[in-house]
């Protein structure tokens, strides 16, 4: 490494010197705001019937025979399990490449509007909330890790 | 996440994604959409409980996909990435540049955009050639080329402009 790149490499952040457009700041918000206004259209109406027949579903079904899980090493609490699961989905988007069809399948397959944790009843226990997500978080994954094989 | 906590959440991670699309795609408008969109992604994903460090990361690497995506889109990846005609550059060393953030980045916007974008993501995104392969669908040891090739024009522009 001569002694340009390696000033440069030890000055990385100084090269974040430029500001964000003026009212890029209320731009962002704005796009907040929507993005709000239909979660909370969607939890309104939506949501609550869906979220019961899933959970019916995921309730009901024999537990699957899984022979790898995904999740194994993820810390047992609903945020340990999403957690793993969104770091996961970032390799597999790093993995997947630039091929544009694969990012599309991919987007497709493990994006939440609304992640199931967030919709799950409060009436179920942590350890219910866990054993749901893992199961619905390794199905997601089977898929990616099919994907990219 | 309340408005307070969006905002918060901007001004912590809005600069530094900023400052990466616009390395990368040259454009500010487009570089505020991508940082834009980068953001609306996270948190529209939810992605809420990740630690600081693991947030900046997912961000990081999703607005350089984003901006590379954006490039392909404008097709100027045929430039940038993919028929890229390497001029033959002596290697030389820097050793004798004055070195100063600014006239480092100054001498980087003057490269031609395949030898400022490798140089950007191996110098200052700290991404690895194997991470930037698949995200270009560039091979390693083209990489390597270009990134060795573009060092060694980086040190000339820099002399250049010394003078």
């Amino acid at each position: 490494m001569n002694s340009l790149e390696e000033y440069i490499r030890n000055n990385a952040a100084g090269f974040d010197t430029e500001l964000p457009p003026e009212g890029a700041e209320d731009r962002f918000l704005g796009k907040w705001e929507v993005v709000g206004r239909r979660r909370v259209r969607i939890f309104r109406t939506v949501l609550p019937a869906a979220a019961a027949a899933a959970l019916a579903v995921l309730l009901l079904l024999p537990k699957a025979d899984r022979s790898r899980d995904w999740l194994r090493g993820a810390e047992n609490t609903p945020e340990g399990i999403y957690r793993s699961y969104i770091a996961q989905v970032t390799k597999a988007w790093e993995k997947a490449g630039p091929d544009e069809s694969r990012s599309q399948q991919l987007l497709g397959l493990t994006d939440e509007a609304i992640p199931l944790a967030d919709q799950l009843p409060d009436e179920l226990s942590e350890a219910e909330k866990t054993a749901i997500l893992r199961e619905h978080y390794n199905a997601l994954l089977d898929g990616v890790h099919l994907l990219l094989k | 996440m309340t408005r307070q906590e969006a905002t918060a959440f901007y001004r912590t991670h809005s600069k530094a994604i900023y400052n990466t699309a616009l390395r990368i795609v040259r454009d500010s408008a487009e570089a505020e959409e991508i940082m834009q969109d980068t953001l609306m992604r996270y948190i529209d994903r939810g992605v809420r409980s990740a630690t600081p460090a693991q947030a900046a990361s997912w961000l990081r690497t999703t607005c350089i996909r984003m901006s590379i995506d954006a490039l392909r889109r404008r097709n100027r990846a045929a430039d940038a990435l993919e028929g890229l005609t390497v001029d033959e550059v002596e290697e030389e060393e820097a050793e004798a540049v004055t070195m100063d953030v600014m006239s480092i980045r100054a001498a980087m916007e003057r490269l031609p955009h395949p030898y400022a974008l490798i140089l950007d993501l191996v110098l200052i995104e700290g991404m690895d050639y194997s991470g930037i392969a698949r995200l270009t669908g560039q091979k390693e040891v083209t990489l390597r080329s270009w990134f060795s090739r573009g060092r060694a024009k980086l040190a000339k522009e820099l002399k250049t402009s010394m003078i």
